[in-house]
């Protein structure tokens, strides 16, 4: 029989094979393809719209990983090589750590046709190691029944804002919001700073806070609040104010404030070391035009590739894209720390 | 024969806690050494030279104020919370007890219920009762006892009643148990001898108790250091709580090392003060 050094020996041995990173978890790959998704309205579309169209010109298999970027991209970094996943749709932040790690595969037009309809926008900034099948803007909501005069600008909405001229009613992304230092970034800009001198936006942000009902860190939260009219003004996504108004929001507006609105990507990559093969195919079909509208249709977030046809009465949601900005990705990741640093102690304290 | 049975007897036993030590190598230990690793800056692949470490993180920890704030608020919010769960559930207790009510099945369930909803969907619910235009503002407003909402939400308030809502049942459950060892007759000759019902409970029953009033404690502290919907959603800003924090630090800053001291740290006062209450109460079942 086993002796108690041969025991703890024996499942020392096995649980290390099992759990230690780079052993011996492996996945079969032959002809499935695993991919990502958010829950809810996402996963639906990504069932619905894409995998129909991609099964129908692979025969694949598809094997969908709800969640979020964050915990994908954990994944991918903790199995380097042996990835769980063969595509992600990734944030902006996340998509450049993995391509600066070297996880993720160069996207071509070769094996990813629908990318010569993307434009530059949507690829440059991960270039072309990932590429965005969707974006939105930022904007003011607020509630028509009671601001019947909203702001113009970044610089009313704030200077107003910090009067109280909207009441103890504002709600505004949090800073542990994953695109929270991005819209931080976005008011200073518009506010006249720029990423090495953020004094603008936070001085407007204090001036604010006391009007503040909460900082939102889920997209869940506020779209609680706003229904519940616990709010009556914030910044939110173009896609999920549309969807909250075409929701039978009545008193619900959206406006796209001056001098600009900055652009949110989803960039799709492929994940080097997994089924690079349907990974790519999957990709371009995240990029083709005939699921991607039936995706707008649903989940209100703007189709990429320029040969999508709009139907006119959805065309006023679509903001035009000379009027977006992004961010500087890796100068504002490289700053984020010391943004979320600064928000620690002169926001939250 | 006898040092064959003996041998046979310890493998045995070996096999038979081969599961439990699988999952607690596996869950455990190699994630609590790889947390570890992350917070020194070591890579956890092997077979890395563990040559190359840093404690700049930990020195970050302990000397800036402000997660020595959001520390203090988590295991202010862990004392408070289980100190009035204690209050509120000890009734509970030794009604469940104590009672030769038919009902008795009934009741122990309606304790149960907290763990059956599930922590999200309580705090959703908490979200629309204490929100601005929710059940206690609409019944205040509507009787015209206010005027203008309250702000019952997002703030140490809601979080603390969220809490005390989620781990009801955690406290009750030992205390009862404890409770169900006192003999009855013990409160009935102190009576006798001229106690009051107050003065009973005070002088026999709480003592006596007090083991699973710690065992309670000691669960639910740790579950609320450990919270992260509940505060994140019912909490306000200036309001964080250190998983909420570590989870910033991952999704926002992209720092893990950081993000793997706070969950060191985190473990460590937790592992802390299990100890310190197991001394404490040596000697004496913790229910």
């Amino acid at each position: 029989m086993f002796n108690r050094r041969q025991m703890l020996g024996g499942l020392a041995t096995g649980a290390a094979a099992f759990a230690w990173p780079g052993g011996m978890l492996v996945r079969a790959q032959e002809n499935s393809v695993t991919i990502t998704s958010l829950g809810g309205k996402w996963e639906q579309s990504i069932r619905e719209h894409f995998i129909p169209l991609f099964k129908q010109r692979t025969g694949a298999d598809v094997k969908v990983v709800l969640g979020t970027p964050t915990q994908w991209s954990s994944q991918i970094e903790a199995l380097p090589g042996k990835p769980p996943l063969d595509a992600v749709d990734n944030s902006e932040t996340l998509a450049i750590s993995l391509i600066d790690k070297g996880l993720v595969s160069k996207l071509t037009v070769d094996k990813v046709p629908n990318l010569a309809d993307t434009p530059d926008l949507f690829r440059k900034p991960f270039d072309d190691y990932g590429a965005s099948y969707q974006y939105s803007t930022s904007g003011l909501f607020y509630n028509g029944d009671k601001i019947k005069s909203p702001p113009k600008s970044w610089a009313e909405f704030f200077e107003r804002g910090g009067k109280g001229e909207f009441g103890r009613a504002i709600t505004l992304p949090d800073i542990s919001y994953p695109w929270g230092p991005h819209l931080l970034w976005h008011y200073n800009e518009a506010l006249g700073g720029n990423v090495n001198n953020l004094d603008p936006v936070f001085d407007a942000l204090r001036k604010m806070k006391p009007y503040i009902v909460k900082f939102w860190g889920t997209a869940l939260e506020v779209e609680r609040m706003v229904m519940s009219r616990e709010v009556d003004a914030g910044v939110l996504w173009d896609g999920r104010v549309t969807a909250m108004m075409s929701g039978g929001a009545k008193f619900l507006r959206f406006s796209r404030l001056d001098p600009h609105s900055l652009i949110t990507l989803t960039p799709a990559q492929v994940v080097k070391g997994g089924n690079e093969r349907l990974a790519y195919q999957w990709v371009n079909t995240l990029l083709d035009p005939e699921p991607q509208l039936k995706y707008f249709k649903l989940i209100n977030f703007t189709p990429t590739n320029r040969k999508v046809q709009i139907p006119e009465e959805l065309r006023g949601n679509i903001m035009p894209l000379d009027k977006g900005v992004t961010p500087p990705f890796r100068e504002l990741i490289r700053a984020t720390p010391g943004i979320v640093d600064r928000w620690n102690r002169e926001i939250r304290l | 024969m006898g040092g064959s049975r003996q041998t046979l007897g310890r493998g045995a036993a070996w096999l038979l806690l081969g599961p439990v030590l699988a999952i607690i190598f596996v869950g455990y230990v190699l994630p609590g050494l790889a947390l570890l690793a992350m917070s020194l800056e070591v890579p956890f692949r092997w077979p890395t030279v563990f040559d190359a470490f840093t404690f700049r993180h930990y020195e970050r920890l302990l000397t800036d104020i402000y997660y020595a704030r959001i520390l203090g608020y988590t295991l202010a919010m862990g004392a408070i919370v289980s100190a009035i769960t204690a209050v509120a559930a000890f009734p509970i207790a030794y009604y469940l007890a104590r009672t030769r009510s038919r009902l008795t099945s009934f009741y122990s369930v309606l304790t149960f219920t907290p763990l059956a909803v599930g922590m999200n969907m309580l705090t959703l619910g908490w979200m629309v009762i204490l929100g601005r235009t929710g059940f206690i503002n609409a019944l205040l407003t509507g009787s015209g006892v206010i005027s203008d909402p309250l702000q019952l939400l997002y703030g140490w308030s809601s979080v603390i009643i969220g809490m005390v809502h989620v781990t009801f049942t955690f406290m009750v459950l030992p205390i009862e148990a404890v409770i169900r060892q006192i003999d009855p007759a013990l409160e009935k000759a102190a009576r006798t001898l001229g106690a009051g019902p107050i003065k009973t409970f005070v002088q026999v029953i709480l003592p006596l108790s007090m083991q699973g009033v710690a065992a309670g404690f000691l669960i639910v502290f740790l579950q609320v250091c450990g919270a992260f919907v509940l505060p994140l959603l019912l909490g306000g800003q200036g309001f964080t709580m250190v998983p909420i924090s570590i989870w910033e630090q991952i999704t926002v800053s992209s720092d893990k090392p950081f993000a793997a001291v706070l969950s060191v740290a985190l473990i460590a006062i937790s592992i802390a003060i299990m100890t310190l209450q197991l001394r404490i109460m040596r000697g004496k079942d913790l229910v």
